[in-house]
């Protein structure tokens, strides 16, 4: 990147650049590992949602027959309503989602918001199972950071706009861009560490400065609405013109049958090519001024913009489409749908958790490094350097029990329980930080090595578990062919085995394994756990 | 989106390591094989991947396929050699004996 | 790293560090606002692209005036650019109004 002979000027712009690279990395890195993390079991969001609810095996139908099952159930149930909303099902979600909202009653104080439920595609009946947050937790988490709107959304926006800038400096500072490229020793100190943060910040790099950018653009509704305020005296007048409107008419009054939307998906998914709808939304159901909206999947396309197809309910003329987009808004929608990955199929999936996997593992790697090249062989650690290695351990190694902790939670507490849903995502938290705050009694590197293993043991634990509390356990799934269970199984296996690689690398060891230098056993320490970040 | 476009640049980023002094040493190699021919090897097979890739699922969604995969061949590649440097071009070339053999399935 | 660092951190070095790290993080934001929706405004063509154009790059000029801010080392040159910089595209924006 830089040319073998410096200037003055580019090598006092290295330094800058490194010196802010490292604060910058420090201040956000906690935070920002916790959203890697997260954000990257994020991308079996519905898989994890499933594997969350194990009662539920409903049978696999096509999108038309799922809608109007649904919608046969809605109109015995609720044929008044203002709304329908129907999450059709697809290979990643077997259950059709559903929610409902009445007609303002202007007489009666607003209704509480009602519960969205799960439907059988095929029979329309209702599905009862535990109570839970899903993938959904995880998802939230990575931008909301379980923190009251709108703080967690700006933290998360601090923090990645630090990852922007932290990703640009690291790039400038790095010496040796391309000579590097491949190097990764192992047992050699801080040289490891700082071989480690390079090359999985360098190798994953297009995937890094991706996510971090489209990550900001997801919200930038929210962090940066002052151009739209600039050109529009009605910022609601932009959205509609950059993503449509469909009309929201009001009821007429006149009742009228609202006729099968099969047909109406199917001229859909002709108009575009073949793709499926993902959701349909029926506005004043069984009114003369019923409206069918139906949005199209995501699946398959790159850009996260949902094109949508309204018709009338009454008449299955068609009302409205939403416009094509023009470059810009183009280009959002494709930065949306790269942060999102909802185009991918299974091996862009994987492809895109084990590139999140690097993300975490270029965070917590300079995270570490950050205290190693601080740490002075002959003094004791000074308060900022404690404090930091021990936010390291809660950070990298801490979080991953707490994740494992909420699946376990999951198959524990009772299917029944009143707030259980709540009480998975508190048993996150708690065993988090938890263990964040019980690791101080333990000096440093045995908390690192006993953090990791038991992040090993919790991982382990989850299989062992699923196959006690369920019929879905590894063997059964793997008879039936159940793969979605058989693959989220093996994959906390081999998390497990990499949390107790990094354990056993971090395992505070005697002497002897040193070479005969005096300065050896402070180096060794940080020498240890590379891959505990890949367990990230 | 299949994984041959990952597999093609699991061998061309071989081939673009063996070429370097650092990790020639590593890297079992051919007796005959030059610097300058693995290397050219190497970005042969890597603009093969991407229009593999490209050739699967179009520009768009092909070129975000390979260069996905790509990073990760990389991540692994670089993990393979730090650890038993000898196994890369034997995992190299088994990535490009199984690329036909997907693309027929 | 780089800098040395004394081993007593005084007053004033705090002060000044204080004052470069607001001026980063509020004034790069006010730079890059300004100047995202200055040339959102300014942009012909379409509204809705303008102004897309204009959130999609703004993040790009955030984080660039971020790592400037830090590595020139005059906070009195630091300052007023940003500022400056801020005040001048905000207003004219404010000067324009909205786009009729």
């Amino acid at each position: 990147m830089t040319p073998p002979k410096d200037s003055p000027a580019g090598k006092a712009l290295r330094q800058s650049m490194a010196w802010i690279h490292a604060w910058l990395g420090l201040l956000a890195g906690w935070i920002l590992f916790a959203m890697f993390l997260t954000g990257t079991a994020s991308y079996f969001r519905p898989e994890i949602t499933q594997w969350m609810q194990p009662e539920l095996r409903p049978a696999v139908v096509p999108p038309g027959q799922a809608a109007e099952s649904a919608i046969r159930y809605l109109q015995r149930t609720s044929p008044d309503d203002l709304q329908w909303f129907i999450y059709l099902p697809d290979d990643r979600t077997a259950a059709t989602r559903v929610f409902a909202r009445a007609k303002p009653n202007p007489d009666a104080p607003p209704a509480k918001r009602r519960p969205e439920f799960k439907l059988d595609p095929a029979t329309g009946q209702p599905l009862e199972a535990r109570d839970t947050r899903g993938g959904e937790h995880f998802y939230r988490f990575h931008f909301q950071l379980q923190i009251p709107h709108p703080w967690g959304r700006w933290l998360a926006g601090v923090c990645a706009i630090f990852m922007l800038a932290a990703i640009m400096s690291g790039v400038i500072t790095h010496k040796r861009f391309f000579a590097d490229f491949f190097t990764l020793r192992w047992s050699k100190g801080q040289r490891s560490w700082l071989d480690a943060h390079n090359v999985s910040a360098v190798l994953a790099l297009p995937f890094h400065a991706m996510i971090t950018y489209t990550g900001l653009i997801t919200l930038v509704a929210m962090y940066m609405p002052w151009p739209v305020l600039a050109n529009f005296s009605k910022p609601a007048e932009f959205n509609a013109q950059a993503y449509g409107a469909p009309p929201e008419g009001k009821a007429s009054g006149r009742a009228a049958p609202l006729l099968p939307v099969g047909p109406m998906i199917d001229a859909a998914a002709r108009t575009w090519g073949g793709d499926t709808p993902r959701t349909v939304v029926i506005r004043n159901p069984n009114d003369a001024a019923a409206t069918v909206t139906v949005l199209r999947s995501t699946a398959g396309r790159l850009s996260a913009r949902p094109d949508s197809i309204t018709f009338s309910g009454a008449t299955g003329e068609r009302l409205y489409q939403s416009p094509p987009s023009g470059p810009a808004i183009a280009t959002a929608g494709v930065m949306l749908g790269l942060h999102l990955g909802h185009f991918a199929g299974p091996v862009m999936r994987w492809t895109y958790f084990l590139l999140g996997l690097t993300g975490a593992a270029m965070v917590g790697t300079g995270l570490v490094l950050w205290t190693v090249k601080r740490r002075k062989p002959n003094a004791a650690p000074f308060f900022g350097l404690r404090l930091v290695e021990r936010l390291n351990i809660g950070a990298v190694a801490c979080l991953p029990v707490g994740m494992a902790a909420f699946l376990l939670a999951n198959r524990l507490i009772p299917p029944g329980m009143a707030d259980r849903a709540k009480l998975e995502v508190a048993t996150m938290f708690w065993v988090w930080f938890g263990l964040a705050a019980l690791s101080l009694l333990r000096p440093a590197r045995r908390a690192w090595a006993d953090t990791l293993a038991l992040a090993a043991a919790a991982f382990t634990a989850i299989p062992l578990v699923n196959a006690m509390t369920t019929n879905r356990g590894l063997v059964p799934s793997a008879v039936t062919g159940d793969w979605l269970f058989v693959g989220f199984d093996a994959a906390m296996l081999g998390v497990a085995a990499l949390c107790g690689l990094a354990a056993w690398r971090a395992w505070p060891r005697a002497a002897v394994a040193a070479p005969s230098k005096p300065r050896a056993a402070k180096i060794a320490q940080p020498a240890a756990a590379l891959e505990e970040t890949h367990v990230a | 989106m299949s994984p041959e476009a990952g597999l093609i640049s699991f061998a061309a980023l071989t081939c673009l390591a063996a070429a370097m002094k650092k990790h020639r040493t590593g890297l079992t190699l051919p007796a005959q094989a030059s610097p300058r021919g693995v290397r050219i090897l190497g970005w042969t097979l890597l603009a093969l991947a991407a229009a593999v890739g490209v050739r699967q699922a179009g520009v768009a969604m092909g070129l975000t396929a390979w260069i996905g995969q790509l990073c990760v061949a990389g991540a692994i590649l670089v993990l393979v050699m730090s650890w038993r440097p000898a196994l890369a071009p034997a995992l190299a070339c088994l990535a490009l004996a199984t690329t036909p053999l997907l693309a027929g399935l | 790293m780089s800098r040395n660092r004394p081993r007593q951190t005084t007053w004033p070095d705090a002060a000044r560090m204080t004052a470069r790290a607001f001026t980063t993080l509020f004034g790069s934001y006010a730079a890059a606002a300004g100047i995202a929706t200055l040339l959102a405004r300014l942009l012909p063509g379409s509204r809705v692209e303008a102004s897309a154009w204009g959130m999609i790059l703004s993040f790009l000029l955030f984080a660039g005036f971020g790592l400037w801010a830090f590595h020139e080392r005059r906070l009195l040159v630091v300052a007023p650019v940003l500022w400056g910089a801020a005040a001048v595209s905000i207003g004219t924006t404010f000067l324009l109004g909205v786009r009729p």
